[in-house]
């Protein structure tokens, strides 16, 4: 569940006002929320900013089923003995680290209302089971994630949790930065980068595939990799780019198709 | 039904039996209608905007959003080098678009055409080129052989030089090499360019035409855009003398544009439109149009034209002077309008214009009617036993998943006695134990018997597109079933469960029939169903908005609005082609915003790329045949109702 992220240095790109408007939240305690597709560089700026403001990340992949006990914390049973074991959120605030929870729309709002006193002025968790009220110290800062593309089923994040945020949205880069990021994270040639940023874009302009289900710059950086690795790049791009957008058959022939008449 | 209606029902019928797809091809043939979809999706992709594939009656190239293409590609000895040559032509007739060439501005004889279209190619090719490096190569790949078929070796050369960028030491027609070294870049210089070199080329080059027609497979031929052509009236005898004076291609009719022609002719005194109901279900629907609803804009009508098949729109001779009796007999047809029992005040909805990115206020009137009549006792009862016998397999599965789906159904934690343990709460109680607190007596779990937070209304196009036959079912008739199979396994779990059909005669006259409503139970919504008749067009925005507006009233969490239909939004007043799939996709958008969950079922005999622009990906589910509709309409509603 929780998922202490310590890759050291992380390198990110900055790609518009993303890291000042950062500093200024960090600095006056207020909470964050990105906006924006999948493999965009959200996790990646927030490993980036961690590392940035001197605090450990620790990061919550949220899921339907979890509880709010899954963030607080538990009582174990070992042995004669009940221990308490604290919950990422928590250690979180015990630690003054970052807590940055991925995908926050799809966490159940019953399970999200017990942040909510770690989002205004309070700034606290009250932990029912034992009695105790957490506040956090300045070094602590909330950071959540949603991809507003993608809505399975009912899933929206409501204006009761989302007002909490200062907001920002993260796009895909400019072409220029987007091959810089290829070239960096999969060690292609630039030939090959300026190719795959190509078709990223055609595919990004096929209104067919929803914004949701995209090109990422992570997929890129996956063709990049493999291709960097010597697979054909047509190959390259059929695994790591047209075969994870879509099950499809006519999409996924036409997206072949493109990628094969860039590479 | 009315008059036109049944006109149009059978003219449909007749033209439906037609078949498409030419005889006396090589296996190694590819046809476009097997990859058309596809390639409007490379299309696409390539030009960053959605274009439409239709076959080209002759050459073809590109109108707009529109590509025309051959109906096969035979030319080369594999399948592989065949698909290549659609692919190539599709990139570059989206790069010819995209530079804007056409036969704007230039006289439409088959010489000049060929002459503008390989000025053109130099261009085009050097655009399509720095985007698609690739592209040179398969080009390379895809050109014709031998030059032994021209009767002019200086035609060779100009065709050589200026198509592949191959140009001969010497330049036997003086000039042409000067042309490929700086090649009109856009319509304008193109123009310039053949109002000085057009002489030189028609003189020294008389055979371009038919020797360039190797070469227009990869190349197409440059068009008329779509409102540049000049009027013709329809059924007009002397369209004959405006076809082209040379060779080979004089039978041939230039439908590729004609169509187009006939469009604006009427457009002062008789606007005409050109789209029936059922029109979109037909490969091949050939000829007719009729009286559009007063004021909407002629302008707006060429873009939905535009996206239509619209070869049979003229007709010279026989044919175009049956399509005419055809359009008399509309007018009469439609005056009276049918039963005008809907006095009552009608719901205004918006509907979306997706080209400007705005809606058009309170664009649609949709009238609620009350409940239609029921078929009598004995037919409801004949149809249900034939319904319980035909799907009697279908039933039992499905009613064994809904069972499934009922036991894994949420389970209630901290309950006094229950099913199962609840492992929190038992360690919470030892944790209670050993701290000496007060011990928690709640420990186990229990199932709950309904999930009551869910509603669901099902929209069913009644339309005369449902009178139509796919696999010798009607349309109707298996969505029909398919809901009466839905309520046997449903049964008395029914109450959340709404059904509504929808037709409509224009955006003035939009229906809205309550077939079962929430509070009824499925006995009257399967005597309603049963006693249903198909009718009317096919405005499927407005009816979602009012299902939206339905739905959006019910206390429950979760709502979900599926529609069954044949996926083609139809409408006398040009809603059709790019307008209607924009305004459903539309709709479908306004139903996620106000969380409730639109899903579509849509009747195709293969999937059609449009569906993902109409319903978005993972929106929908096409059914091969209509016999699956049946077990495919309870397992989406099983999934749906058991998903998020
Ligand atoms: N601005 C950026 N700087 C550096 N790497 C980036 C950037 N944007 C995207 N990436 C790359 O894309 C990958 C996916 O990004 P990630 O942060 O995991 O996406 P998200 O959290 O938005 O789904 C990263 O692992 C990284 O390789
Ligand atoms: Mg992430």
């Amino acid at each position: 569940m929780a998922e202490p992220s310590d890759q050291p240095a992380a390198w990110y790109r900055p790609v518009g006002e993303e890291v000042v408007v950062f500093e200024h939240c960090y600095a006056n305690r207020l909470p964050l929320l990105l906006k924006g597709p999948t493999g965009c560089g959200k996790s990646r700026f927030v490993a980036a900013m961690a590392e940035r403001v001197g605090r450990s990340l620790i990061t919550v992949a949220c899921h339907d089923d979890m509880t709010a006990a899954d963030l607080l914390g538990r009582h174990l049973v070992r042995g004669g003995d009940t221990p308490w074991q604290d919950g990422p959120a928590t250690r979180a605030l015990r630690e003054g680290a970052i807590l940055y929870l991925d995908e926050i729309a799809e966490a159940r709002e019953d399970v999200l209302v017990v942040l909510h006193p770690l989002t205004d002025h309070r700034r606290e968790l009250y932990l029912d089971r034992t009695g105790e009220r957490l506040v956090a110290p300045a070094e602590m800062m909330l950071v959540v994630s949603y991809n507003p593309g993608y809505r399975r089923g009912w899933k929206e994040l409501k204006p009761s949790t989302r007002q909490r945020f200062v907001s920002m949205t993260f796009g895909y880069p400019a072409a220029a930065v987007e091959t810089e990021i290829v070239r960096h994270e999969s060690g292609v040639d630039a030939k090959n980068a300026k190719r795959l940023i190509a078709l990223a874009h055609k595919i990004r302009g096929l209104e067919e595939l929803g914004l949701a289900e995209s090109a990422s710059t992570r997929l890129l950086v996956n063709a990049g990799v493999l291709i960097r690795d010597g697979l054909a790049p047509r190959l390259a791009c059929q695994v790591a780019i047209v075969q994870p957008l879509t099950d499809d058959t006519t999409l996924a022939e036409a997206l072949s198709d493109v990628a094969n008449m860039v590479f | 039904m009315s008059l036109d209606e049944r006109l149009f029902g059978w003219l449909y019928r007749a033209l439906a039996r037609r078949r498409t797809r030419p005889e006396a091809a090589s296996e190694h043939a590819v046809f476009l209608e097997d990859v058309a979809d596809r390639l409007s999706l490379v299309a696409s992709a390539l030009g960053g905007r959605a274009f439409a594939v239709r076959r080209a009656e002759r050459v073809g190239g590109v109108q707009r959003a529109t590509l025309l293409l051959p109906v096969v590609i035979d030319a080369y000895p594999s399948a592989v080098l065949n698909m290549a040559a659609y692919h190539y032509r599709v990139a570059f007739s989206v790069r010819s678009e995209l530079l804007g060439f056409s036969m704007a501005g230039l006289q439409a004889t088959p010489a000049s055409r060929a002459q503008a279209t390989l000025l053109a190619v130099a261009a085009t090719r050097f655009a399509l080129e720095r985007d698609l490096p690739q592209m040179a190569d398969l080009l390379v790949a895809l050109r014709p052989e031998s030059r032994e078929s021209y009767t002019l070796p200086a035609t060779a050369s100009a065709i050589d030089t200026l198509a592949y960028g191959d140009p001969l030491d010497e330049d036997p027609v003086e000039g042409v090499a000067a042309l490929h070294a700086t090649p009109p870049s856009n319509q304008s210089e193109l123009v310039a360019a053949l109002g000085g070199w057009g002489p030189a080329l028609a003189r020294d080059l008389p055979d371009l035409a038919p020797a360039f027609a190797r070469h227009a497979l990869l190349f197409g031929e440059l068009l008329l855009p779509i409102d540049k052509a000049p009027p013709t009236l329809i059924g007009d005898p002397s369209q004959d003398a405006r076809e082209h004076a040379g060779g080979t291609e004089r039978k041939a009719p230039a439908r590729d544009e004609v169509d187009v022609l006939t469009l604006r002719s009427k457009e002062d005194e008789n606007p005409v439109v050109h789209s029936f109901e059922k029109v979109h279900t037909l490969d091949d629907y050939s000829g007719g149009q009729k009286r559009m609803d007063g004021e909407d804009h002629l302008e707006e009508q060429l873009e939905a034209l535009e996206d239509l098949d619209l070869r049979g729109v003229i007709r010279t001779g026989q044919t175009a002077s049956s399509v005419y009796r055809a359009d008399g007999l509309f007018d009469g047809g439609l005056a009276g309008g049918e039963d005008d029992e809907e006095t009552r005040r009608g719901v205004s909805y918006d509907e979306w214009d997706g080209k400007r990115r705005r809606y058009l206020r309170d664009w649609c009137t949709l009238y609620p009617s009350s409940p239609p009549c029921g078929a009598r006792p004995e037919v409801v009862s004949e149809r249900m036993g034939r319904v319980r016998r035909e799907y009697a397999a279908e039933i039992k599965r499905l009613r064994a998943a809904f069972e499934a789906i009922e036991a894994s159904r949420a389970w209630r934690s901290r309950q006094r006695e229950g099913d199962a343990l609840d492992m929190d709460q038992v360690v919470m109680r030892s944790v209670d134990m050993v701290q000496g607190g007060r011990v928690e007596e709640r420990v186990y779990m229990h199932r709950r018997r309904h999930a009551r937070d869910l509603a669901t209304l099902v929209l069913l196009d009644v339309s005369l597109s449902s009178d139509s036959y796919v696999d010798d079912h009607r349309i109707l008739d298996v969505s029909r079933d398919s809901l009466l199979v839905l309520g046997e396994v449903l049964g008395p779990a029914s109450d959340e469960f709404g059904v509504a059909g929808f037709y409509s005669h224009t955006r003035r006259d939009c229906r809205w029939l309550p077939l079962k409503t929430f509070a009824e139970p499925w006995t009257m919504g399967a005597a309603r169903l049963i006693a249903l008749q198909p009718r009317g067009y096919t405005r499927i925005g407005a009816a979602l908005r009012h299902g939206i507006a339905e739905l959006g009233e019910l206390p429950a969490k979760r709502r979900l609005l599926l529609l069954v239909s044949d996926g083609r939004p139809t409408d006398y007043d040009r809603y059709e082609g790019r307008h209607g799939i924009e305004d459903v996709r539309q709709a479908f958008r306004e139903a996620e915003a106000q969380g409730i969950s639109p899903f579509a079922l849509t009747i195709a005999s293969k999937p059609d790329a449009s569906f993902v622009r109409l319903f978005g990906a993972g929106r929908f589910r096409t059914l091969p045949t209509p016999a699956a509709l049946p077990s495919s309409l309870a397992e989406v509603y099983a999934q749906l109702a058991m998903g998020a």
